[in-house]
């Protein structure tokens, strides 16, 4: 079956009617037409189902070219179907089908479910667009279309104050430029737009700027620093399916896929080079600094949120080193964060669904209340620390061993990242499962201060409904097999579609490494034993990181948003603008004032001399006949 | 011709008085008329044909001109004039007007005769005065007949009193 | 044989140029007094209507015969040997059409705003057009200054002739400039006539070349700069300007027209046409031409921001239009004559629109303070559009007729090498825009005030003067291409 879908799929226009334009017309319906929850939710399911098969399809088939051109040869819609694109394709359409099924259920109520779904799909639409597309600049239609989406979901709930939705159109729409910089740039030094007929540029000259510009792009899409900025205050404004969707899963796909193509196969990339150097400390600033913003945080989204981040600098880390084992391991890190960070979000949707709040220091004692949340939460947690035999701890010994390989102080970066990530989600288990209920308990009397509709009060608070949990379940349920089975995705998938011949799959072959990770590990849950300890809260397990000698005020800038790019970006623009603004009264000041201060002066002037009196006028007219000698004179003097 | 030259001479001197000391601004005017037709005269009994000619055309245009100027000025503060300037009193003026023109006219006589060069007579196609304005100048004919239209439309005009309310 | 017929019925015609005038004085000084009360104005109606006609004819028939001039008498022998002769040629017949054309707006303004002595402004008007046609006719420089007089004469009499206290001093102060223009060139016409022997335009143009000697050329300069002056003061042309706006707010509305509208065009410009033409040999002389066109641009608008008196402002434009006009004149060239000579038209034509804009007011308002105005557009919506066009028209907004006169003169200065003076006049429509918008937004625009809530539009022959010149401006500059395209054919470019 799978081969006479893709059959159809090939034949004619039809992949861009049913890959592109048929989950747009699908947003549309379900926009329009989904009013009824129950309608919604079949249209929903159906239709990303249906995305899902054609992925499957494609990926199941050979692969094949094709160019439908638009208008002019060069500007055409040049489609290439290959094992890497495809698997893309269905890793996307698999993340969207379990994030859209969570989102409908979380926003059963909200008028703007609609709305947001239409943004979804017109995502996916972008998204499989951009992955299908051979064009570099068709490509880059895409990628600008999912910015729009992007920004239009963080406005739908913040009309008034789009302060969050103008930074993240700011920064993505920086990385956006860079991305279509370096593409003109790799065009022009290739001769042509297409990937598939571009044989690999040298990293030098000309085209390392592009290189350069053009993984800045990419990795600005995946979240990498500098362009992450907007991620933890869409955390705050932004619904959370569009957490899970977003940063979680959807925009990492395609980031991370442009990066490996962009290593692969347009620039000739190697391992050791100085560019792979800058690529790998980009890497690894990414992990310490979010990580490290992670550890402080008390809010579950926001915590989350810079955990997106930080693990994109394994991804980064892993592809930067450009050996094929680090860029097999950065993918498989790419896909188990998907399946983690997703699982992840939604827990924490599932817990702010539940109690009304994502605050930790509000909520506590879950576990007795929500024990299938708390399940995926631990089985997530536990992968994104890299805790054997989850699926994390295998993508991150592969990153491990390539970051040794490059250099020791790669290495301890990541494992420095690795221990706070431990920590870090320690901390916030502890704080949101263990202990006591911190909410309310709802007495039917309405508490001084309290906000009805701030929260829901303690006794209701049980476990979420089945629509929420089988997605939550089914990613924490890929985590382990991910992690124990991890030939399938390894070998089966990821090394078949880069053409790497060599397995990577199983038990890591190096013990050392995996007996300090282990170890690290350990230290983890000493210190936060310690933390516990010595705060006397899970909450505040972290603090002495926090408040630490020297980092406590750095933390403290760090959270006043002093290293926030956007910050300083705007700042430079205001100083800039601050330049302009007197540069322009200036030159309004010499035709608003001067010019007409001068004109109205002069006649002033001359009509107080025309004043009447007819002496005046006779002798105005002498000196003009003088004047008019006097003209005379100097042109002929000129003459001679 | 001498006979000419000196009761031209004569004409002017008493046109030009009179035209100062007259009580009426069109009979001043027309006296004043009438001596730069007498200069023109005078001018082209002395030879200088062309600048004769000139005199008369522009004579005609400027003493309108000018007549009309003293209209403009005494216009507006006619009323006081009388007062100003008696006729007793201004008669009282005429002998030395007479008497400064008289020593005028002698000054000019004796310097006159002493160093004036005796005058070339013009060598030109037209010599006289009938050829040349017949001959040359037909359009400052018309154009001083035009002048002249003018001239007596102003004065209907500038001197009619009763048509304005 | 046709030919020939041809060019007799252009003597013929031209002849029509005396003729209808001196007729009409004649027929009107002996009409019945009663009688003249009502017909003074048809004749004087007529024999503008003539006069176009009569231009309009000789420039096709001149120009289907391919003659670039035309010479004829009046009642004498052009056979005698130095005799003086009257001319047409393009020039001289596009302003005679401007002046037949300012006639009939200035007599149909005089409809309304003459309401006594009918038959004096009929005599002096025809006087005056005498005066004008004999100044373009002719062909010597001294019967130039002899019509110039009569021209002057017509002008103090016109204006002071309704002896109100500001008519009188403004002709009073007319008269004094003009008095000292009249020495001046008769100076330097007595200067010239030294050197020459003759003052015809040729006599004057062969021996212009032999001024070789240092004491024969200083003479000439002199002459020279003396005419320009004197010209100049006729013209209004900053420095000699400051009687202009005087005499021309005292006037009559319709003998504002009649003095704005040509009077100065052809007593000064024309005379500066004349010199440029004769003298073009001396540099000096254009730069001073162009010089003199550049300050009034200049302080003419200046001086027009400052008014607060519409026909004030108007009187003041008409000085910084002048000066477009002598910047023309002062290339030198074919291309510069033609700017010039198209500007005079649309001149004409835009400046009694905005004088008839004027009589409107003036009759309807009872006042010209543009302080006190306000918002009359509501009120008075034909008198509101004239002005608009003629201000187009006036700062040179294609496709408005006085666009394409400013951008003829504009290449000539170009391609004369003088681009300065070129960049000057372009950037000093600005000021024109400036002035004509201060007065458009006080008077037409803006809130109507209380008092005026009863006004109503200006009717008879203001109105139809004002809306044939709205039509006028705006066929000209849509046809304009047209009549390149046409006077290209016939050669007279």
């Amino acid at each position: 079956m799978l081969n006479s879908v893709a059959f159809f799929l090939m034949s004619g226009t039809n992949i861009i009617w049913f890959m592109i334009v048929f989950p747009a017309v699908a947003g549309t319906v379900v926009c329009l037409f989904g009013k009824n929850y129950a309608i919604r939710s079949v249209a929903v399911l159906l239709s990303s189902a249906f995305n899902l098969l054609f992925a499957v399809s494609l990926y199941a088939s050979e692969g094949f070219n094709a160019v439908f051109p638009f208008v002019s040869p060069r500007f055409d819609m040049a489609v290439s179907v290959y094992e890497l694109s495809s698997m893309f394709l269905v890793f996307a359409a698999a993340a969207f089908l379990i994030v859209c099924l969570y989102g409908i259920v979380f926003l059963k109520d909200e008028k703007y479910a609609g709305r947001f779904m239409l943004y979804m799909y017109i995502s996916l639409s972008m998204i499989n667009g951009a992955l299908l597309s051979d064009n570099l600049g068709v490509m880059l239609f895409f990628w600008e279309g999912l910015l729009c989406t992007l920004v239009g979901i963080l406005l739908i709930n913040n009309m008034e104050n789009p302060k969050t939705a103008v930074k993240a159109l700011a920064l993505s729409g920086t990385a956006d430029l860079l991305l279509m910089l370096g593409i003109i740039i790799t065009v022009y030094r290739a001769g042509t737009p297409y990937i598939s007929q571009v044989e690999k540029l040298p990293v030098a000259g000309v085209s390392a700027a592009g290189f350069v510009c053009m993984m800045l792009g990419a990795l600005g899409k995946a979240g990498c620093m500098p362009f992450h900025s907007w991620i933890p205050d869409a955390a705050k404004d932004a619904p959370t399916p569009f957490l899970a969707a977003f940063p979680g899963a959807l925009e990492k796909l395609l980031g991370i896929y442009l990066a490996v193509r962009i290593v692969v196969d347009i620039y000739d990339y190697k391992p050791g080079s100085k560019m792979s150097i800058a690529v790998m400390i980009l890497g690894t600033l990414t992990i310490v600094s979010a990580v490290a913003m992670a550890l402080i945080q008390k809010d579950m989204k926001r915590l989350l949120s810079y955990h997106a981040i930080s693990q994109v600098g394994y991804m980064v880390l892993g592809i930067g080193t450009a050996l094929p084992i680090g860029i097999v391991g950065g993918l498989f890190h790419m896909i188990n964060n998907v399946l983690y960070k997703s699982c992840l979000f939604m827990v924490a949707g599932s817990i702010e669904k539940q109690t009304g709040t994502t605050d930790l220091r509000k909520i506590g004692g879950l576990a007795k209340r929500m024990p299938v949340t708390m399940a995926c939460f631990t089985v997530s947690g536990l992968a994104i620390a890299g805790v054997p035999p989850f699926n994390g701890f295998f993508s991150k010994e592969l990153i491990f061993d390539a970051a040794l390989e490059s250099n020791m102080v790669f290495y301890m970066g990541a494992l420095a990242g690795a221990f706070m990530t431990a920590v870090s989600f320690l901390k916030m288990g502890r704080a949101a499962f263990a202990g006591e209920m911190k909410l309310p308990v709802d007495s039917g009397i309405q508490l001084p201060g309290q906000n009805k509709d701030a929260g829901k009060t303690g006794r209701n608070v049980g476990e979420s409904s089945l629509g929420m949990l089988v997605p939550m379940g089914f990613m924490a349920v890929m985590c382990v097999v991910f992690g124990i089975a991890n030939t399938l995705p390894l070998d089966k998938l990821l090394s078949s579609a880069l053409g790497i011949h060599e397995s990577f799959s199983g038990w890591p072959h190096s013990t050392m490494l995996v007996v300090i990770s282990i170890a690290v590990l350990l230290l983890a849950v000493c210190d936060h034993i310690y933390g516990f300890k010595k705060s006397g809260s899970a909450i505040n397990a972290a603090d002495h990181i926090h408040y630490a000698p020297g980092l406590r005020r750095i933390y403290h800038m760090a959270e006043e948003g002093l290293f926030d790019p956007y910050n300083l970006m705007m700042r430079g623009i205001e100083a800039f603008s601050g330049i302009c603004v007197r540069i322009e009264r200036g030159i309004a000041w010499i035709y608003d004032d001067a010019a007409v201060k001068l004109t109205d002066g002069t006649g002033n002037l001359l009509s107080r001399l025309n004043n009447g009196s007819l002496s005046r006028y006779l002798a105005t007219a002498i000196i003009g006949t003088a004047a008019v000698a006097l003209i005379f004179l100097a042109v002929l003097l000129q003459g001679r | 011709m001498e006979a000419v030259v000196y009761t031209c001479l004569g004409l002017m001197l008493v046109f030009g008085i009179l035209a100062v000391m007259l009580h009426s601004m069109l009979k001043s005017a027309i006296a004043l008329a009438a001596a730069s037709a007498a200069l023109g005269v005078i001018m082209y009994e002395l030879g200088a044909i062309w600048a004769a000619i000139f005199e008369v055309s522009v004579c005609s245009g400027l003493v309108t001109v000018i007549f009309i100027s003293a209209i403009s000025l005494s216009n507006t503060d006619k009323k006081d004039l009388p007062k100003l300037y008696e006729d007793g009193k201004r008669m009282a003026f005429l002998p030395l007007v007479l008497i400064i023109s008289g020593i005028l006219l002698i000054v000019v006589a004796i310097s006159s005769v002493s160093s004036l060069p005796v005058p070339t007579p013009v060598a030109e196609v037209a010599d006289n005065f009938r050829e040349i304005l017949w001959n040359h100048r037909q359009a400052d004919i018309w154009g001083q007949i035009i002048v002249l239209i003018t001239g007596a439309l102003a004065v209907a005009v500038l001197f009619k009193e009763g048509e304005l309310p | 044989m046709r030919v020939i017929a041809n060019i007799q019925m252009v003597a013929n015609i031209a002849v029509l140029f005396f003729v209808i005038p001196l007729a009409i004085i004649a027929v009107n000084t002996l009409l019945p007094k009663k009688l003249a009360g009502r017909v003074s104005f048809y004749l004087g109606g007529f024999a503008g209507i003539m006069q176009a006609a009569a231009a309009a004819a000789d420039f096709f028939l001149l120009s289907a015969n391919r003659l670039h001039e035309y010479e004829f008498s009046l009642l004498w022998d052009l056979s005698i040997e130095g005799s003086e002769r009257f001319s047409v040629d393009s020039l001289s017949l596009v302003m005679l059409f401007c002046i037949g054309m300012v006639t009939i707006v200035s007599v149909l303004v005089a409809k309304q705003t003459v309401h006594d002595r009918k038959r004096a402004y009929v005599n002096l008007l025809m006087t005056l057009i005498l005066g004008m046609n004999g100044m373009v006719l002719v062909t010597d420089l001294f019967s130039l200054y002899v019509f110039l007089e009569v021209v002057g004469l017509s002008s103090f009499i016109l204006i002071a002739m309704f002896k109100t206290d500001t008519g009188l001093e403004g002709a009073f102060k007319y008269l004094v400039m003009s008095v000292m223009a009249t020495v001046f060139m008769l100076t330097g016409l007595a200067f010239i006539f030294m050197q020459t022997g003759s003052l015809q335009y040729k006599h004057v143009g062969m021996n212009v070349l032999r001024f070789q000697s240092h004491s024969q050329s200083v003479l000439i300069y002199a002459a020279l700069i003396l005419l320009i002056s004197g010209f100049a003061i006729k013209t209004g042309a900053v420095p000699f300007h400051s009687w202009l706006p005087d005499a021309h707010q005292s006037a009559n509305t319709a003998i504002s027209i009649l003095l704005s509208g040509i009077v100065i065009k052809v007593a000064g410009i024309y005379g500066f046409i004349v010199l440029v033409d004769l003298f073009n040999e001396v540099p000096a002389i254009n730069m001073t031409v162009a010089v003199i066109g550049t300050v009034s641009i200049i302080t003419g608008a200046l001086l027009a921001m400052q008014q607060n008196h519409f026909k004030r402002i108007v009187a003041y434009s008409s000085v910084s239009q002048v000066g477009y006009i002598l910047l023309g004149i002062s290339t030198g060239s074919t291309l510069g004559l033609l700017g010039t000579v198209v500007h005079i038209f649309n001149h004409a034509t835009f400046k009694s629109a905005l004088f008839s804009n004027a009589a409107a007011l003036h009759e309807q308002v009872g006042s010209l303070d543009i302080n006190e105005m306000g918002g009359l557009e509501k009120r008075m919506p034909v008198t509101a559009f004239s002005s608009v066009t003629a201000f187009l028209s006036t700062t040179g907004i294609p496709p408005f007729a006085g666009f394409w006169s400013k951008l003829l003169i504009i290449m000539a200065l170009w391609k004369s090498n003088m681009q300065v003076f070129a960049g000057i006049a372009l950037v000093a429509s600005i000021f024109t825009a400036a002035y004509f918008l201060r007065i458009q937004k006080k008077v037409f625009f803006g809130k109507l005030p209380d008092k005026y809530e009863n006004l109503t539009e200006v009717k008879g022959t203001v109105k139809f003067a004002e809306i044939m010149l709205s039509v006028v401006t705006i066929l000209t500059g849509v046809f304009f291409p047209l009549a390149l395209l046409y006077l290209k054919g016939r050669g007279i470019i």
